[in-house]
């Protein structure tokens, strides 16, 4: 059987951040700016992801391509799925 | 395949009228006794552990709850599932025909009706962009939620998934069982990614990612937030008064011997540090939360001493 260790902590590059989304290196600079992702803490100066990050990515992408949604829904949705994340979080704390 | 239905009122023992905190005290009386950490036949003691678990995930969410008595126990026989429920809020997005996954801890029945992430049937989100080669199309990343104990959690754990896809040409349906790590230190909502076990490429695409969503299982004496862990300690008003030495048993197998200082409150919180669950840097850290509790008879010995206690005492508590 297929033995696999994912890294939850793995740091992917931009240039792999882009080829593993199909998000332009422009676009991923201008969520960056916008606050919608950010770059993980680095010893050097280079970009680097986390796994998140390249998840969010690919529903930024899919909101974008597949249901032709602008800037300001992605952003709106992007917004409420952090809430409702937080709020679940929350909730599974208390319980 | 069918799914069974799973009635989680009798799984903890509970009436379907039983209150939130009815809910809390049946699961932690069950979740006690079979703690896979005291049980002595461990493998049969987690499956229930998570059994419970489940019934508990379900019945302490009130939206949950809702939907799950609206399902009823004749849940089969109109019109089949409901909708899947998309984490991803990212609207009715294709999902990946034919795709099931198991080992995740979480029953049939509950990955497709309860999983936040619609495990059994993940939503699919991220996959369709062509890649360099033109008319290649990449997977469908697929998203389910698997269910760790905090004790996985802390040690880490091996866990055995079962993949289940349809081909969309052939239609011909493919099992495949993977090991997947989990490592120590692994938190509520963090996501393993399971390199290209999604949904499949088109036209020599890539194959979509397996996120796993890790979900804690609720434990009898601990909650997790990120790497802390916290837990409820109850102590005599003498030993909040006087102060005390508890020997308390941590995650990870060790005991501590956890000092109590005198004139300790309730609410108050001691912070044991790093011992939390591990991660790269420093562990996280135990706060233990301190509840005083009375007892509920007396014998009229014990009354004599209190009513002592009350005439020679100075203390106002409702001036502070």
């Amino acid at each position: 059987m297929k033995m696999l260790e994912p890294d939850p902590y793995h740091l992917l590059s931009l240039e792999v951040v882009v080829q593993m989304t199909g998000c332009p290196r422009r676009k991923i600079v201008f969520y960056c700016r916008k606050g919608v992702i950010r770059p993980a803490p680095c010893e050097n100066d280079e970009w680097h992801f986390d796994q998140e990050t390249l998840i969010r990515l690919r529903h930024i992408e899919s909101l974008r391509h597949q249901h032709r949604m602008n800037w300001a829904a992605i952003h709106r949705i992007i917004g409420l799925m952090d809430e409702l994340e937080n709020l679940r979080a929350e909730l599974r704390f208390l319980r | 395949m069918a799914v069974q239905f799973r009635d989680y009122y009798e799984v903890l023992g509970i009436g379907r009228d039983a209150s939130a905190a009815d809910i809390k005290k049946a699961f932690r009386k069950l979740a006690r006794v079979h703690h896979p950490d005291v049980a002595t036949d461990k493998a049969s003691a987690e499956e229930k552990f998570k059994e419970i678990n489940e019934a508990y995930e379900v019945l302490s969410d009130p939206e949950k709850r809702k939907k799950y008595d609206t399902l009823g126990a004749n849940w089969n026989q109109y019109g089949g599932p409901p909708p899947q429920e998309s984490w991803s809020g990212a609207g009715p997005q294709q999902m990946p025909e034919g795709f099931e996954f198991g080992g995740t801890g979480f029953s049939d029945f509950f990955e497709q009706y309860f999983s936040g992430g619609g495990a059994r049937r993940a939503a699919g989100y991220g996959g369709g962009f062509r890649g360099a080669g033109g008319g290649k199309m990449r997977g469908q990343d697929v998203e389910g939620d698997l269910m760790v104990t905090l004790q996985e959690a802390f040690q880490g754990s091996l866990r055995t998934i079962s993949l289940r896809k349809a081909d969309p040409r052939t239609g011909q349906v493919v099992t495949d069982q993977v090991q997947v790590r989990i490592p120590a230190g692994i938190t509520e909502g963090q996501r393993l990614r399971v390199t290209g076990h999604g949904g499949n490429g088109m036209g020599g695409g890539e194959d979509g990612d397996l996120f796993l969503r890790v979900r804690i299982a609720a434990d009898p004496d601990y909650r997790v937030k990120g790497h802390d862990l916290f837990r409820d300690v109850s102590l005599a008003p003498w030993e909040a008064v006087l102060g005390t030495t508890l020997s308390l048993n941590v995650p990870g197998g060790k005991t501590v011997q956890l000092k109590i200082p005198a004139g300790t409150n309730s609410e108050d919180q001691l912070r044991l540090k790093g011992y939390g669950l591990p991660k790269k840097d420093a562990a996280g850290d135990l706060y233990v939360e301190i509840s005083i509790v009375t007892p509920a008879r007396v014998s009229s010995e014990e009354r004599a001493l209190w009513e002592k206690l009350r005439d020679t005492s100075t203390f106002k508590p409702r001036d502070h």
